[in-house]
C-alpha cells in the first residue's frame, strides 16, 4: 500500500479517458512487441546480484516466472515481454474496477496474458499477502519501487530473491524503477532502450509544448476539508522526478522544504503558504471546483501561482492520477500527451 | 506531581477556610491560565507574527497581508480549542464522577473510539457528509459504546467496579479503533477523508460550522452541572446516596446523556481527542475538592486551556509542519496517565 496514492479528494470528476484509451494502447502494444523479440533473444549472465538497503539479492539464473508487489513494478517485466505470474491489485485510479490499470491491461493483452491467463492479483491494502505470492512459486519477486519494510523484505526474500529499493522508501525513479528491475530478469541493456525510448518520446511532446520546459513546480496534497497543511512532494518522490523529466524544475523552495528529509512529502503550515512564492506551476490533486477553492482559502489563495491559476489539478483517483504519482515506462507513454497538456495550460498562465 | 495529590473526602468538612481560599485562589489561576493560553493561541503559530499584525489580524484584519490572514484563521481555531477543551473537560469530570473511576476519559472508556467508528461507517456505507449529519452518527456511536462499556463493566456480582470499568472501556475502546481501521480497509479509496477521525484536530476550524455544533454542546454542560449535586451523593456509594434521598439511576441516566453530547459534539467536530478528559478533573480537584458544583466549572475552564497550549505546541515545535493536537494531548497525557496509577489506589474514588 502506498499513502500516497490513497489520498483522495472526495469528489471526482468523471474524465473521459476513451480519447487517452486508443492514443495509449497503439503506443504501449508498440513497444510491448518490440520488447518481447528482445527477451527471447537476449538474456544476461547470471548469476546477477543486486544491492539494495536491506542487504544482498542474487538471482541465480534467468527468472521465468516474475511476481512483483507494490505500485507499478509490474508494467516492467510486462515493457520487456514477461509475463508476470503475481501482480499488484490496484485499486487507486482503476477505472473498470478489474484491479488492472489500463496500460498494464494492454500490456498484458499483448502478451496474451488476460483472462484465464491473467497473473494472480496481490491484494496489498492490508499488507502484502505472503502466503498468496508463494503459492505462485516464484523465481524472483520484483519491487525497485516500493515502500517495503526490512520485515517485508526478509519475509520475501524466503518466498524467492527480492529486489528492494536502492536507498529510499518510494525514492525510485521510473528510471532506476526499470533499471534495477530489469537488471534482475538479466534483461538490463533492454530496460535501458525501454527508457531512452521513453526520453525520446518526452522530448517530442514537449517540442510541441514549449512553454512547459524550464518552469518551477510544486507538486502539492491539499485536503480541501483541512486547508491548514500542505503537503508538499520532495524531489525524492517518484512523481517529481518525472517532472524533472518533463523539463521543470523543482522550485527552490521546496529543495529547501525537503532537508535532507528520506520521506517522500513533507507537511508545510498554510500559515507559511507564501513560502512557495518562487512556483511557478504548482501542481496538485482534485476536480473541477479545486482551483476555485485554493483561490477562496486566504492563506492558500497568497501562493502568487494559485493567484494567478497557473496550476495543474490532476484528477484524483483516476487513470491519469495513477499513471503520473506512480509513473512507469509503460504507463508514461500512455499518459504523455494529455499530461503534458495540463502544464501548458498552466504554463500560459505564467507571466 | 503533588498537584495530583487529592483532598480527602473526610477532611475536607474540617478545613472549609482553607479549602474556600484555596478554591478562590485556583479560580483565579485558571482563568488567568485560560486567558493566557487563548492570547498564546492567538499570537503563536507556525508564522512567527508581530503584535502589531496579531492585533490587526483579530480586530480587523487585512486578509491581502499574510500575516494578519493567518491570525484571522487562528481565532475560529481558538474558538473551537476552547469549546472542544472545555467539553472534554467537562465530559471527563461527570464520567469520573458516574463511574466513581479516576481512570475515566471520553478516550479511554471507548466513548469517542465509538464515535469515530459511527462517523467512519456513515461516510464510507451511508455516503454522508455533512457536519449535522456527523454529530448525529457520533451521539448514537458514543451512546452505542458508552452502553457496552457499562455493560460488560457491571457484569457480575460485585457490577460496575472502577477497575472493571477501565479494563471493559480499555478493551473496548481497542475493538471499536480495529473496527475503525477495518472499514478504512475497505474503502481506500476514500481514506484520506477519515484520516482526521483517528488523530484530533481543531485545524480545520470555521465559525459557521462550530455556530451549528454550539447548542449540542450547551445542553450538554447544562445537563453535566444539573447533576452535579447527585454526583456528589454518588461518590458516598449507591446505598448512601440512595439514603440521602438521590435517585441514582436519574443521575445516572441525565450524566450519560451530557457526555454523549459532549463527547459526541467534540469527536464529530475535531475527531478523537484523548486525556485532556483524564487529566484536567484531576488537577481541579487539587483546588475544588471532590464537590462536582466546583469542579465541573474548573475542569471545562482548564480543559480549555490545556487544549489550547497542546495546540499551540503543536503549531511551534515542528515547524513549519504542524502537529495535530489528538498527538500532542497523548504524548502530554501519558505520563500524567501513569502519575496517576502509581500514586493512587485505582480503586479509590
Amino acid at each position: 500500500m502506498r499513502p500516497a496514492h490513497l489520498r483522495p479528494l472526495r469528489a471526482v470528476a468523471a474524465v473521459a479517458a476513451v480519447g487517452l484509451t486508443l492514443t495509449a494502447c497503439a503506443t504501449t502494444s508498440g513497444t510491448t512487441t518490440d520488447a518481447t523479440e528482445t527477451a527471447a533473444s537476449a538474456s544476461g549472465t547470471f548469476p546477477v546480484t543486486l544491492t539494495n538497503t536491506f542487504g544482498e539479492t542474487t538471482v541465480e539464473a534467468q527468472p521465468e516466472r516474475v511476481a512483483t508487489v507494490n505500485w507499478g513494478n509490474h508494467d516492467v517485466p510486462i515493457a520487456l515481454g514477461v509475463a508476470p505470474v503475481g501482480i499488484q491489485l490496484t485499486t487507486y485510479g482503476d477505472d473498470d474496477g478489474d484491479g488492472v490499470l489500463p496500460w498494464t491491461f494492454a500490456g498484458l493483452e499483448a502478451l496474451d496474458a488476460t483472462g484465464d491467463a491473467l497473473p494472480e492479483l496481490f491484494d496489498e491494502t492490508d499488507g502484502i499477502p505472503f502466503e498468496q505470492v508463494a503459492n505462485t512459486e516464484p523465481d524472483v519477486v520484483l519491487a525497485a519501487y516500493s515502500g517495503l519494510t526490512e520485515e517485508d523484505w526478509t519475509t520475501l526474500s524466503e518466498i524467492a530473491p527480492t529486489v528492494s529499493y536502492p536507498e529510499f522508501a518510494w525514492g525510485t525513479s521510473w528510471k532506476d524503477m526499470a533499471l534495477i528491475d530489469g537488471e534482475a530478469l538479466g534483461l538490463k541493456a533492454e530496460a535501458q532502450a525501454l527508457v531512452d525510448d521513453v526520453l525520446a518520446q518526452i522530448d517530442e511532446a514537449l517540442a510541441e509544448r514549449p512553454d512547459v520546459e524550464g518552469k518551477t513546480v510544486a507538486y502539492t496534497w491539499i485536503d480541501p476539508a483541512d486547508p491548514s497543511t500542505i503537503g508538499v512532494y520532495t524531489p525524492l518522490d517518484a512523481r517529481v522526478q518525472l517532472l524533472s523529466d518533463l523539463g521543470l524544475v523543482d522550485a527552490p523552495s521546496v529543495v529547501e522544504l525537503a532537508g535532507d528529509t528520506d520521506q517522500f512529502y513533507v507537511n508545510l503550515s498554510a500559515e507559511e503558504a507564501d513560502t512557495l512564492a518562487d512556483v511557478d506551476v504548482l501542481v496538485t490533486y482534485g476536480d473541477d471546483t479545486t482551483l476555485e477553492t485554493l483561490q477562496a482559502d486566504p492563506l492558500i489563495g497568497k501562493i502568487p501561482a494559485v493567484e494567478r491559476g497557473s496550476v495543474v489539478v490532476v484528477p484524483n483517483a483516476e487513470p491519469i492520477s495513477a499513471a503520473t504519482s506512480g509513473p512507469t515506462v509503460l504507463s508514461i507513454p500512455w499518459v504523455l500527451e494529455d499530461y503534458l497538456d495540463l502544464f501548458q495550460a498552466a504554463a500560459e498562465q505564467v507571466g | 506531581m503533588t498537584l495530583l495529590h487529592p483532598t480527602p473526602t473526610a477532611s475536607s468538612g474540617g478545613r472549609s477556610a482553607s479549602l474556600r481560599r484555596r478554591r478562590s485562589v485556583g479560580l483565579t489561576v485558571a482563568v488567568a491560565g485560560l486567558a493566557l493560553a487563548v492570547l498564546a493561541s492567538l499570537a503563536f503559530g507556525t508564522r512567527v507574527v508581530g503584535w502589531q499584525d496579531v492585533v490587526a489580524g483579530v480586530l480587523h484584519p487585512d486578509m491581502d497581508v499574510i500575516a494578519q490572514a493567518a491570525v484571522q484563521s487562528r481565532v475560529a481555531r481558538t474558538v473551537l480549542g476552547l469549546l472542544v477543551g472545555a467539553a472534554l473537560g467537562l465530559a471527563g469530570a461527570v464520567m469520573q464522577g458516574l463511574t466513581r473511576n479516576p481512570l475515566a476519559d471520553p478516550l479511554l472508556l471507548g466513548v469517542s473510539s465509538g464515535a469515530s467508528l459511527f462517523v467512519v461507517m456513515g461516510i464510507a456505507w451511508l455516503g454522508l457528509s455533512t457536519l449535522t449529519q456527523y454529530v448525529w452518527l457520533a451521539f448514537a456511536g458514543a451512546a452505542a459504546a458508552s452502553a457496552l462499556v457499562y455493560g460488560i463493566g457491571s457484569l457480575g456480582r460485585e457490577g460496575a467496579t472502577p477497575l472493571k470499568l477501565a479494563l471493559a472501556g480499555a478493551a473496548t475502546s481497542a475493538a471499536l479503533s480495529s473496527a475503525v481501521s477495518m472499514v478504512l480497509l475497505s474503502r481506500t479509496d476514500v481514506f484520506d477523508t477519515f484520516r482526521f477521525w483517528q488523530i484530533g484536530s481543531i485545524g480545520r476550524a470555521d465559525l459557521a460550522d462550530i455556530a451549528r455544533v454550539a447548542p449540542f454542546l450547551l445542553v450538554g454542560a447544562v445537563l453535566a452541572v444539573g447533576c452535579a449535586r447527585g454526583m456528589d451523593a454518588l461518590a458516598l456509594g449507591d446505598e448512601l446516596a440512595t439514603g440521602l434521598g438521590q435517585r441514582t439511576l436519574v443521575v445516572r441516566l441525565v450524566g450519560a446523556l451530557a457526555v454523549v453530547l459532549l463527547c459526541g459534539t467534540a469527536v464529530a467536530i475535531a475527531g478523537p481527542i484523548g486525556f485532556v478528559g483524564l487529566v484536567v478533573p484531576h488537577l481541579a480537584r487539587a483546588f475544588t475538592g471532590p464537590s462536582h458544583r466546583w469542579l465541573l466549572p474548573y475542569s471545562a475552564v482548564l480543559g480549555a486551556a490545556l487544549l489550547l497550549v497542546a495546540d499551540v505546541v503543536g503549531r511551534v515545535v515542528a515547524r513549519p509542519q504542524e502537529i495535530e493536537v489528538g498527538i500532542v494531548t497523548a504524548v502530554l497525557g501519558a505520563p500524567v496517565f501513569i502519575a496517576i496509577i502509581r500514586r493512587r489506589q485505582v480503586r479509590e474514588l
